[in-house]
């Protein structure tokens, strides 16, 4: 996703001249590129995050639309009052990309998985959150953050994702993608893990003949709530999974959506319920270890329609 | 205006001051008298274009120590940006004249408070200003106790390497933060290394600031960094220099004597 997500941020600034990105000695893909062919517009910050992000406020202010691209703790945690004050706090058109969530840097430890981001930028007032799951999807959402009016976050992961859309597919901001019909249980989820999602679908069918609905819930803010409303009406069990804490996240968003209007459907979130301390030497390894394998995810769903029974 | 007229009109923004701190019982007063003088000579000297009009190619003026807002705001209106009348609002239910300046007031760039930063926002005004190869200015006031934030220095760092020679900050160096002496010497070593280019000036002198902002350098490939020495408190020896008025207001008794020493009465304040 990275890869894509950096090409489509050089596209747009070949295409606009207000686009700019800003790097904290992340600058890849495309990225090097632009520096070498737009340097004034491809702005290395070095590793000073907070800098980075009032700085890129700063520009906004004077019109640019400047992409901030860099590792997603660095981004989200080290400047998240950066965030707040400058970039949310004043509507300012600041567009955060961030690399390596979730469980994407597997074997780089603690400090490298971004596994709380969802939970801090969905509680900022203003700022569009979103996760993308497959190459092309990255680019196609970083495409549609230049549309946004305002601030906007998004998710990119790592690199090697499988691609799950067809080419020509429609990326709109706020309007899950249905990637699944099914009547029996419905899996919202977002970003990368889709993968394990459609997978523990399929486990469901062969097994057990199940009906399993999957959603791609790509904005976590704000989100589909027509989408959430229509799985309870028409499958009665909702599993959420991200690769992303339980706390605060797409769970959370998704079950304060069925809190008010969920008529009792049967309900579970899927992530992590603590840091994952694990290293992997896959990432496949790491969901393994932290339960978030097709495996682990078809389970849930079975005992969560059991219970609902 | 001319130094003689800056001085003139500082003393009066100081009761203007004195008056919405009076009314507001609250609030960083010390913080703003220190700042006072520097606030006056960039908006009343001519030395800050294109405010009024908020032209795109405006200088920019960041309060980097938001705290220090109503020395900003008595500036703002007296330069015409607000109607006058609605200083006496500060720190009102539903007025625009917050506890720390907030971008719902004209002339507010960005709405700080938290410190470390309006400096790093103002690399960004000044770094468009480079990409765009335009000629307006970006002013940054900030704190010595400000200057404890790391991000303070990502912002050094990054202005000299991307040689912003547009930006000037001005170190509002009063010495005392809000419980103690502030460490930072020798600041303008420090400065120094990080690649700027430094001037000294005295933070209260109209004449020697207005000289200095209108011979200001910003071709020079460097961003500059103004250090001002400046009294906490400036004006009224109550509050000079002493740090329990870091964030307070003057009480009944206080108000007296400070009006007294501006050769005012506390009747003719309110009829200010």
């Amino acid at each position: 996703m990275r890869t894509h997500a950096t090409q489509a941020i050089y596209d747009l600034a070949r295409e606009h001249a207000e686009v700019l990105a800003l790097t904290a000695d992340s600058r890849e893909g495309a990225l090097a590129r632009m520096a070498v062919e737009m340097p004034t517009r491809a702005i290395e910050y070095g590793i000073a995050e907070a800098n980075m992000v009032a700085s890129a406020a700063g520009l906004a202010s004077c019109g640019k639309i400047p992409f901030v691209y860099t590792r997603t703790n660095f981004l989200v945690m080290r400047a998240y009052e950066f965030i707040r004050n400058d970039v949310c706090a004043a509507r300012l058109p600041v567009k955060l990309v961030a690399s390596s969530t979730g469980l994407a840097a597997y074997s780089m430890g603690l400090t490298h998985h971004g596994t709380e981001d969802l939970t801090l930028l969905r509680s900022l007032p203003d700022m569009v959150v979103m996760t993308a799951s497959s190459p092309l999807e990255a680019g196609l959402a970083v495409k549609a953050m230049y549309a946004l009016e305002g601030p906007a976050y998004l998710r990119v992961e790592g690199n090697g994702e499988k691609e799950l859309y067809e080419p020509g597919y429609v990326f709109t901001p706020g309007r899950a993608t249905l990637l699944r019909q099914g009547r029996d249980a419905s899996i919202i989820a977002s970003g990368g893990i889709l993968t394990e999602a459609l997978e523990a679908a399929e486990l469901l069918q062969a097994q057990l003949g199940m009906d399993v609905r999957v959603i791609n819930m790509h904005t976590v803010k704000p989100i589909d709530r027509d989408c959430i409303l229509e799985c309870a009406r028409d499958t009665g069990a909702i599993l959420t999974l991200e690769e992303h804490s339980v706390y605060g996240g797409l769970g959370g968003a998704v079950a304060e959506v069925l809190a008010g209007n969920g008529q009792g459907t049967a309900f579970a979130m899927t992530g992590l319920t603590g840091f994952c301390t694990d290293c992997g030497r896959t990432r496949q390894d790491l969901r393994e270890r932290t339960g978030l394998s097709a495996r682990h995810i078809a389970q849930r769903l079975q005992s969560l329609v059991k219970s609902a029974r | 205006m001319t130094a003689q007229e800056l001085k003139a009109a500082a003393q009066r923004l100081r009761l203007t001051i004195l008056k919405m701190f009076y009314q507001s019982k609250t609030g960083h007063m010390a913080p703003a008298l220190s700042c006072l003088d520097i606030l006056t000579v960039l908006y009343l000297g001519g030395i800050v274009r294109g405010q009024k009009e908020w032209s795109p190619d405006r200088d920019r003026v960041i309060l980097s120590k938001g705290h220090a807002c109503a020395a900003l705001y008595a500036v703002l209106a007296e330069a015409g940006l607000f109607p006058p009348g609605e200083l006496m609002s500060f720190y009102h239910t539903g007025s625009r004249l917050h506890g720390h300046p907030c971008r719902e007031l004209p002339g507010i760039e960005i709405g700080t408070g938290s410190l470390g930063h309006g400096l790093c926002f103002a690399t960004g005004t000044a770094l468009a200003a480079k990409i765009d190869r335009k000629e307006y200015r970006t002013f940054a006031i900030i704190g010595d106790g400000e200057s404890q934030e790391g991000s303070i220095w990502e912002a050094a760092l990054f202005a000299s390497n991307h040689g912003l020679d547009k930006l000037i900050a001005i170190l509002d160096y009063n010495g005392l933060q809000a419980g103690f002496r502030t460490p930072i010497e020798p600041v303008a070593d420090k400065w120094r290394a990080f690649g700027w280019d430094i001037a000294e000036v005295d933070g209260h002198d109209h004449g020697a600031l207005l000289d200095l902002f209108t011979k200001l350098p910003t071709d020079g490939g460097r961003p500059v960094m103004i250090i001002a020495r400046t009294v906490k408190g400036k004006g009224f020896s109550c509050m000079e220099n002493h740090p329990d008025w870091h964030s307070r207001a003057p009480k009944s008794e206080e108000l007296e004597l400070c009006c007294a020493e501006a050769g005012t009465s506390v009747r003719e304040l309110e009829s200010i």
